[in-house]
């Protein structure tokens, strides 16, 4: 190694000639400024997102553990059955039990269905009242939409590698947003809801679930029918660092789209665009069919139309749609 | 040994668990603001996201043989090369253009000082943008950042001799970029 190469050399910051290229580099590296850290706002989205994931992670483990544990019970438990079985119970050490018979239909399966079915947002309703003379709303629904359970990221299911903050002021965030929740889907009592949620926002303006309690609070404005306060406030919120994104932007696009087909568009692209569910594409294509045909987009929103029509031949809104179709063929 | 780094608190308790909320709360900020001398104020956010979990899943193997803010310097640095080798690879797979260079907007004094600041910061960054991962990671941490050689040889985990070399290098191919973008003549 050539000895010169490695003897130690000044920063050009530091240098101290007067003339050439050095001196040039030198006042260019001392007029650089200081560079600032990421702004708070930034950071705690991180951070959010950090713990998300942690819990995220933590979940699936779990689930791989209690899978592999699952699998592996089966096979030893049917190998010990398939060659154990008659001399154990022979010897009278133990019993395998009879397997008790099937129950009949798949009652988890309806529940959960139902739970699908009511997941449905009115909101569509209001799109579809929008959606020009020939799509006729659909019923209105008596409650108003009811946003899909979805349980607070509690910081205690968190691994204990990530437990960002002090326990007690985590578990009083957490306690306080599960209050809200519980007063919003179980008891239907939005006021509450709202009550508890202004708590947390006074005891946590910055809090770990802070993006959390403000999505719940617009499920509560919508459910009092505070429509107006509830589209000001999705439009405030950071809603791609949401679990719920898609779903909260379809909503905001429904409720765009009852005064401003021009506003909405975009966030049905952006649903439609994001692999929404089945539903979800379902009140999109159709939320967004009903806005084009009130800008006077009438080729595209018949292939939304079109579109729907293949989609959910049997969906909420394929009446309307099918009348619509027939009416300008 | 290991000289104060700006932004980084200085050591942490011996003996002391480390949790990454811990670590993400005391260096966070720092470790955004290197990201950021990287060159990489454009996604910032996600690679500092990706540091932090590249830490989360690594955070129970560190020994505390090098300080952790040495630690996390060597993976901020490991994971901005990755991010933009991959970059690299996708634009010369689609043909697509380098994106346009961000550089720094800080707030001005003066108009003239704030102009002057911002046209240093571009040229600078201009230059590290043409040259090679390693010479542009030894100058930001020498020239920009001020760490000491035997800091970087930790983070890099080189041999201080090779630091020096590596900076000698680094520094003539600098100062020859500049040149040729300046019509300057070399001084030998």
């Amino acid at each position: 190694m050539p000895k010169q190469l490695s003897r130690p050399i000044e920063r050009w910051a530091n240098e101290s000639s007067r003339a050439g290229i050095d001196a040039e580099l030198g006042e260019l590296f001392r007029a650089l400024p200081e560079q600032a850290a990421l702004d708070t706002a930034k950071l705690r989205a991180v951070e959010r997102r950090l713990t998300a994931a942690s819990v995220t992670s933590a979940r699936r483990r779990v689930r791989y553990w209690v899978l592999g544990f699952a699998l592996m019970s089966s096979l030893t438990g049917g190998a010990l059955a398939e060659w154990g079985g008659p001399l154990l119970r022979f010897a009278g050490i133990a019993a395998l039990p009879e397997r008790p018979p099937p129950q009949a239909g798949g009652s988890s399966r309806a529940v959960t269905g139902a739970r699908r079915a009511r997941g449905v947002s009115g909101t569509a309703s209001a799109i579809a009242s929008s959606a020009g003379p020939s799509l006729t709303p659909p019923e209105p629904e008596s409650v108003p939409p009811s946003l899909p359970p979805a349980e607070p990221r509690t910081m205690a299911a968190a691994p204990s590698s990530f437990a960002p903050a002090p326990a007690s002021a985590l578990s009083r965030e957490s306690e306080l947003l599960s209050r809200a929740l519980t007063e919003l889907r179980r008891h239907r009592d939005a006021a509450a809801a709202l009550r508890s949620l202004d708590r947390y926002q006074a005891e946590f303006p910055h809090g770990v679930m802070a993006l959390e309690a403000a999505t719940t609070r617009v499920d509560a404005l919508l459910l009092l029918g505070k429509r107006a306060s509830a589209l000001d406030l999705l439009g405030r919120l950071p809603l791609d660092q949401s679990g719920r994104r898609v779903e909260l932007l379809l909503l905001r696009a429904e409720l765009f789209a009852e005064n401003s087909c021009a506003r909405a568009m975009a966030d049905f692209d952006a649903v439609l665009a994001s692999s929404p569910t089945g539903a979800q594409a379902e009140r999109a294509l159709y939320g967004r069919a009903g806005c084009r045909l009130r800008l006077g987009q009438a080729a595209e929103a018949r292939a939304d139309l079109v579109s729907y029509s293949a989609r959910f031949p049997q969906g909420r809104f394929a009446e309307q749609v099918r009348a619509r179709l027939a009416e300008s063929p | 040994m290991l000289q104060r780094v700006a932004g980084f608190s200085r050591v942490e308790s011996p003996g002391r668990e480390l949790d990454l909320a811990t670590v993400y709360r005391r260096h966070g900020a720092a470790v955004s603001r290197l990201i950021q001398r990287l060159g990489r104020r454009h996604d910032a956010e996600d690679l500092l996201q990706e540091v932090f979990l590249v830490v989360q899943r690594r955070l129970s193997e560190f020994r505390g043989e090098s300080s952790l803010e040495t630690w996390l310097y060597a993976i901020t640095i490991r994971v901005v090369s990755q991010r933009r080798r991959k970059e690299r690879a996708r634009r010369l797979l689609f043909l697509q253009a380098a994106p346009a260079l961000e550089v720094e907007r800080p707030p001005a004094e003066t108009p003239l000082a704030g102009a002057l600041k911002r046209q240093a910061a571009r040229t600078i960054y201009a230059i590290l943008d043409r040259l090679s991962e390693r010479d542009r990671t030894l100058l930001v941490l020498f020239e920009i950042e001020g760490l000491p050689a035997a800091t970087i040889s930790e983070v890099l985990a080189m041999s201080e001799n090779n630091v020096w070399v590596g900076l000698h290098r680094a520094r003539a191919r600098f100062r020859k970029l500049y040149a040729e973008s300046f019509g300057r003549e070399q001084e030998e």
